[in-house]
């Protein structure tokens, strides 16, 4: 045990939550549930997991006091100061931040358990049908069976929010009696989940396990941001689906302030290559282009297609590039009702290492800004600094 | 030896075999002058498990007609999926259906044939579907018999099976193929599901479910009225019904269970502390025990 000590003073749980819907737990979880293993982080703003994958993608799902009915944290008197800290509620932004905050109670679980668990809620033989559960290659979508059947929605076409169309979501999400809580006593102590619905009680324990010393935060460096460009999720999406078809080993993304294409990504397989352009021009597609420079990453594109069901239950998403290549992708979520506060799916990719300069010498010279946003939403605006 | 029948409820027959064939593939059938038996074995290592369908002659069929020279007796082995795919062959279309026992090349098969009637056309179809079967001899089944369980310290009506399937269906996936789960259950209405898995515990609770009466033998008695099997004739005391019974059983197995009380009307499970789990399975409507399907799985010692 490398932890905190047990508070064997505190009166009750450090950690309580009530929902009465795990459905949009699940949907949100399920999206990095690509990985076996979650790191948790419980504070009074959030609960936060996270998964990594090949120390290259970091994913991140931040669960908060919205999604429930009641949301209590309590951590040890030692810890207080920083619960009460911070009058105002925090922006949604703030509420995600990755930074590591060593306050926070941390420990890892078991994902894929997590994910069944949350499963058994509503489950019904009949029409459950949802299958997965954290198998490294479950959510790798094949053709129109992709994610969630949003593959119907028209090229071009508003899309609705993805939460507000039941369509989109299996059969039994509006079938939701009862309720849900998480419980955590402390360190030492499972996450407990307790699901009553229709006339059954069932009592998950999770086993906590110490997480590593440090949880390393692939860094990206906002004081370096390249480029920002907000788009409809599902444009991204469709993108990675086509290119997805080479069975590429690598994504290369690029971005341009000033020439056409102003982004476009490409992937080479055996016997072909493809790129998928993107306009700048079309708000319709694009609702925020800012690029300080020119920036080409080059991901390992078996990491940035698990980042695709998020893509395809996010309403829009927010692609970022540092100086150092590290590429950032916030996805929002709509949750729940109309106006609840969105949820974000953070990934974060970092850039596999390039011998190959060509890409460099063409983004060459190429300063300045080429904004062509702005946008009605304020998502992630704080982060042009 | 001879048999030959009309069926007027093919679809009951359909199912049986179809719920058996969860179990396993081949069936040692008997026909009796009463009776159709259906039995099934299945055994890994670490379990044992049969289970026995028993419908009576009427439910099924019309004017039978059998005869041998073993007590007009016949067993026979069959597969249990072919019998199933040409019951199910029928549909809901048919307008007659019949069974009976031929040897076709010296091989003796089960001949089914069903004719239907498409309402556009008026034509009459009749299929015809021979399935391959071996005669066993008395002898060969003389030792068969329904295992023998002790008085179960619990017996519980199982609660809504669609939710039990889909439960169950999570737990499989959590303990994994060689998995094990255990189910506990006492006779004031509690039944616990329980799995131990590395990573996690689960445990669901059912309160308030209805706990027969238990007959004394390990056949079940089933009787909606005042019970005249119960020779001690004692109430339970509280304590005595607050006693947990547990058993522990492979999580495919306990998979199958799940699966085969699905095909029920009602089901009630008893649960033999650290001995077996019985499941009787009624399949048809309340009162009427015409078919009914006994599932018999052994408890891994816990």
């Amino acid at each position: 045990m490398t932890q905190n000590p047990a508070p064997s003073s505190a009166p009750g749980p450090v950690f309580s939550a009530i929902s009465s819907s795990t459905r949009h737990i699940y949907d949100l979880l399920k999206c990095i549930g690509f990985m076996p293993i979650a790191n948790v982080s419980i504070s009074a703003d959030n609960i936060r997991f996270s998964v990594e994958d090949s120390h290259s993608m970091q994913a991140n799902v931040c669960l908060t006091p919205e999604l429930f009915s009641s949301y209590t944290y309590t951590p040890a008197t030692a810890y207080l100061e920083a619960g009460a800290a911070g009058g105002a509620p925090p922006s949604s932004i703030e509420q995600f931040d990755l930074e590591p905050d060593e306050n926070n109670v941390k420990f890892q679980i078991s994902l894929s358990a997590l994910l069944e668990c949350l499963q058994i809620f509503g489950a019904d033989g009949g029409n459950n049908n949802t299958g997965g559960g954290g198998g490294n290659n479950a959510n790798r979508p094949g053709g129109t069976s992709g994610i969630s059947g949003r593959d119907n929605i028209p090229f071009g076409r508003q899309q609705q929010p993805f939460f507000g169309n039941p369509n989109l979501f299996e059969q039994n999400s509006l079938r939701l009696p009862g309720t849900c809580r998480f419980v955590y006593q402390g360190t030492g102590f499972p996450l407990s989940i307790i699901l009553e619905d229709a006339g059954v009680t069932t009592t998950c324990h999770l086993t906590t396990f110490v997480p590593p010393s440090s949880i390393d935060l692939i860094p990206f460096n906002r004081t370096t941001l390249t480029h920002k460009i907000i788009l409809k999720s599902a444009f991204l999406h469709d993108a990675l689906l086509e290119l997805d078809h080479l069975s590429p080993e690598t994504l290369i993304y690029s971005v341009s302030p000033n020439k056409k294409p102003n982004f476009s990504l490409s992937a080479t397989g055996i016997l072909s290559s493809a790129t998928v352009d993107f306009s700048s021009n079309n708000k319709t597609v694009m609702e925020t282009f800012l690029a300080h420079e020119g920036f080409v990453g080059r991901y390992k594109f078996g990491l940035v297609r698990k980042a695709m069901r998020a893509m395809g239950v996010a309403s829009k998403v927010s692609l970022r590039g540092d100086g150092e290549g590290v590429l950032s992708m916030q996805y929002l979520v709509e949750v729940g009702e109309k106006g609840a506060p969105p949820t974000f799916i953070d990934f974060r990719f970092l850039p596999l290492n390039d011998e190959d300069e060509e890409y460099e010498e063409e983004e060459e010279g190429e300063e300045g800004l080429g904004g062509s946003g702005g946008g009605a939403d304020d998502y992630g605006d704080e982060m042009m600094e | 030896m001879k048999f030959r029948s009309d069926i007027h409820n093919i679809s009951l027959l359909s199912k049986v075999a179809g719920t058996l064939s969860i179990v396993g593939k081949i069936g040692w059938l008997q026909l009796t002058p009463q009776t159709l038996q259906l039995r099934v074995l299945s055994a890994t290592e670490s379990s044992q498990s049969q289970l026995w369908a028993t419908i009576s002659l009427p439910a099924i069929f019309t004017d039978p007609k059998i005869s041998s020279a073993h007590n007009n007796i016949i067993n026979l082995e069959v597969p249990l999926d072919t019998l199933h795919r040409s019951l199910k062959s029928a549909g809901a279309s048919y307008t007659s259906a019949s069974i009976k026992l031929t040897k076709k090349e010296g091989i003796p098969r089960l001949s089914i044939v069903i004719t239907t009637e498409t309402a556009a056309s008026m034509n009459h179809a009749r299929i015809v579907q021979d399935i391959p079967v071996r005669v066993l001899s008395p002898q060969a089944v003389a030792h068969l018999t329904k295992p023998v369980v002790p008085k179960p310290g619990c017996a519980v009506i199982l609660p809504a099976l669609n939710q039990l399937k889909g439960i169950t269906e999570r737990y499989v996936r959590m303990v994994g193929v060689n998995g094990r789960i255990v189910v506990e259950g006492n006779n004031s209405g509690v039944l616990r599901m329980k799995l131990d898995a590395e990573a996690v515990k689960v445990e669901s609770e059912w309160r308030g479910l209805m706990n027969p009466v238990v007959g004394e033998d390990g056949g079940m008695e089933w009787e909606d009225d005042d019970d005249n099997n119960d020779e001690e004739g004692n109430e339970e005391s509280t304590q005595e019904k607050e006693k947990l019974s547990k058993v522990m059983v492979d999580s495919r197995d306990w998979a199958k269970v799940v699966r085969v009380s699905a095909a029920g009307k009602r089901v009630i499970a008893w649960l033999c502390n650290n001995h077996s789990l019985v499941v009787y399975v009624f399949l048809d409507e309340e009162g009427d025990n015409l078919a009914t399907i006994n599932y018999y799985v052994s408890s891994m010692v816990v």
